[in-house]
């Protein structure tokens, strides 16, 4: 016979015999396809997909309404008019306007300077003229002219100098002015445009100051938010030296999270409890989410959003599948007084148990609502804080094996073992926040989570609950002021 | 449950349709009728009986996740036997299966007697193939009886063509001479 006649005989010989199964087989396929149904759909549901949905939706829609949105008015609004006023009575008199045509710091404002440090830190770059436009190197720009000084307009001196710069005279400005002057001058930008009073030109002016201060000269493009971005910082020295108030923040976030999980008897037996301590093993789980944080005032802040906990869990069934007894052979001898000896054969069994294990990942996962409080304190660029809140598990859907109150093996179903209510914990932890530019920032938050409830139902005899610690990383962007509709260039 | 037909009136495709739908009762009809088959797969690859069943039902529930995805171009049959034979391939590799060479002095394969291969029983048949060294049995059963190629069997195995070639030249051989001993016994 040839190899390939040899071949050609085995495939044909094998191809279509049929070795029987044992009947319980489609039993468990039968019983694995049902639990990747329960599991599966969660996010294939419509029940479960209705809710998520309309949730994201919000976010967007929350999130869309906060970029788009004009603010009436930015924190120096309020202020303008006091401060226009203020000024106007430290501004010179007519007659000190003399020196105005070169760009030097000899200026009417020097006798402002001598009334008031304000004036200080902006006659280097502030002089007034007789022209009816701000200039700047490359680009003219035109600001409204002062209600106070309709004749007299501003102009824009390049000036080597930067940002940080710029900021730091604004921050010296600050204190001593506070000593000096009443309040509200310091929180408005007519401090450095004493004559321009719309809002929106002061911010544009701002931030082509600071650009012209940080880069020399103007760019021939400059956009809004660009413009926007530059003047910030001042206006956050202005406002604030830490933080402006009644900012809004979307954090974007995931966390490893460690379980702790406690196990408290409520019928079971020792001998149960030990099986199953045996059997489960925590493994490292996580969070994923995002929220929209609101700062109240300089400190305080509110968080509330939606994020996704998965909690893993190894567990491990060992079952008998062999036993092997062997017969042992033991030889004694024993020696009476006379010097007699006489043998014996003894038999022992000695007895093996071979077991199999198997293993599976036991996960339970939650659709959460987390709510938090901060409190926060730092400078600009470092920030730290405590935080506490809640934690509501609003969808919970489990999938893997455990045993029940006969120690078979039965999978964790929604309902029946565990609990698929919403579900309740508390959460706090500390905060690390780096302020990467105006908008970005980045942090970290080591938190510890207790959980309130136990995610097991009554069926069986005890009751569990998972706690979790962990670190939070995330980025925080800051919505509001970001606006380029809030900003018009002229 | 799926009740338009009586059970045996159903066709295959409606029988795929079923199964695509999750109607218990059409994927219950497909197990009993390849459980068999596959189950002889699934022992020429595994080491014993529990482990071919793990693989089998590992296999079907595959099947059934994956079956909305047959396009109903080409066998059904070939398809589900190709899954179960992934499935099989996936726990060999947990075993890290070595396809060494082993010295034999057998320089031609003994001559098989038709009569002899005739009486030999599909279970003794599958027992020999079973004997053989994991890495031979592995490509014998992938080129002779699934009929994949060499080149696609140094794929599936992260293998050169031409080891999968001497390999299966020599589980031929080694398979050839246990058969011819089988014989001798039971003369």
């Amino acid at each position: 016979m040839t190899d390939k006649e040899f071949d050609k005989f085995i495939s044909s010989k094998l191809n279509h015999f049929e070795t029987p199964v044992s009947p319980n087989l489609w039993d468990k396929i039968n019983a694995e396809n049902q639990k990747r149904r329960r599991i599966l759909p969660w996010w294939q549901s419509t029940a479960y997909l209705y809710p998520i949905a309309a949730a994201a939706v919000l976010a967007v829609v929350v999130t869309a309404l906060w970029l788009t949105s004009t603010p009436k008015s930015l924190p120096t609004h309020n202020n303008t008019t006091a401060t226009t006023t203020h000024k106007q009575a430290n501004l010179p008199t007519p007659n000190n306007t003399t020196s105005t045509t070169t760009p030097t710091v000899k200026s009417e404002l020097t006798n402002a300077e001598k009334a008031s440090s304000i004036d200080s830190a902006t006659h280097a770059t502030l002089v007034k003229s007789k022209h009816t436009s701000i200039q700047s190197p490359s680009l003219p720009l035109t600001i409204q002219q002062s209600k106070n000084h309709p004749h007299q307009t501003s102009k824009l001196v390049p000036l080597q100098r930067t940002k940080e710069q710029l900021m730091d005279e604004v921050s010296n400005l600050s204190p001593k002015h506070e000593e000096k002057t009443s309040k509200p001058l310091l929180n408005s930008p007519t401090a450095i445009f004493p004559h321009v009073t719309d809002d929106n030109n002061l911010w544009v002016a701002l931030g082509k100051q600071s650009i012209v201060s940080m880069y020399g000269r103007l760019p021939e493009q400059v956009n809004a938010v660009s413009l926007k971005y530059h003047a910030a910082p001042i206006q956050n020295k202005l406002a604030c030296p830490n933080r402006p108030p009644k900012d809004v923040f979307a954090d974007f976030y995931v966390s490893p999270n460690i379980a702790l999980q406690q196990v408290h008897s409520t019928g079971a037996t020792a001998a149960y409890l030990r099986l199953k301590d045996s059997s489960e093993k925590m493994l490292t789980g996580f969070s994923v989410g995002a929220r929209l944080t609101q700062a109240f005032g300089k400190n305080w802040s509110l968080s509330a959003g939606l994020q996704y906990t998965q909690s893993n869990q190894q567990f491990v069934q060992k079952t008998e599948n062999e036993r092997k007894t062997t017969v042992v052979l033991v030889t004694r001898s024993i020696t009476d007084e006379l010097g007699i000896t006489t043998t014996f054969l003894d038999t022992t069994t000695v007895t093996e148990i071979g077991y199999r294990t198997k293993s599976f990942i036991n996960q339970f996962k939650s659709i959460e609502i987390p709510i938090t409080a901060s409190y926060c304190f730092g400078n600009d660029y470092w920030q730290f804080g405590l935080h506490a809140g809640t934690v509501l598990g609003i969808i919970n859907t489990y999938s893997g094996s455990t045993y029940d109150n006969n120690r078979n093996l039965i999978s964790l179903t929604n309902g029946s073992v565990f609990r698929s209510q919403i579900q309740l914990g508390l959460i706090g932890g500390l905060g690390i926040y780096r302020k990467l530019n105006y908008q970005t920032t980045v942090f970290a938050e080591p938190h510890f989570r207790y959980a309130l409830t136990s995610n097991q139902s009554n069926t069986l005899n005890y009751q569990q609950k998972f706690h979790l610690t962990g670190i939070t990383a995330g980025i925080r962007l800051q919505l509001n002021n970001l606006s380029k509709s809030s900003i018009s260039l002229q | 449950m799926y009740a338009v037909k009586p059970h045996h009136t159903l066709t295959e495709h409606e029988l795929i349709k079923g199964c695509v739908k999750q109607h218990t009762t059409c994927q219950r009809l497909l197990f009993e009728q390849y459980a068999g088959k596959f189950m002889t797969v699934c022992m020429r690859y595994a080491a014993d009986s529990m482990e071919a069943e793990d693989m089998l039902q590992e296999g079907f529930v595959r099947i059934f996740n994956n079956i909305h995805q047959f396009k109903f171009e080409g066998s059904f049959e070939g398809w589900m036997r190709r899954i179960v034979v992934n499935v099989a391939l996936k726990h060999l590799q947990k075993k890290r299966i070595q396809f060494s060479e082993i010295k034999d002095d057998i320089q031609q394969g003994p001559s098989v007697d038709s009569y002899a291969l005739t009486s030999l029983g599909e279970a003794d048949l599958i027992r020999l193939i079973n004997n053989l060294p994991d890495g031979y049995r592995t490509v014998f059963n992938l080129s002779i009886i699934e009929g994949y190629s060499h080149d696609e069997i140094a794929e599936m195995l992260n293998i050169q063509a031409s080891t999968s070639r001497s390999q299966l030249v020599k589980a031929r051989k080694l398979l050839q001479q246990q058969i011819v001993e089988l014989q001798k016994i039971a003369v």
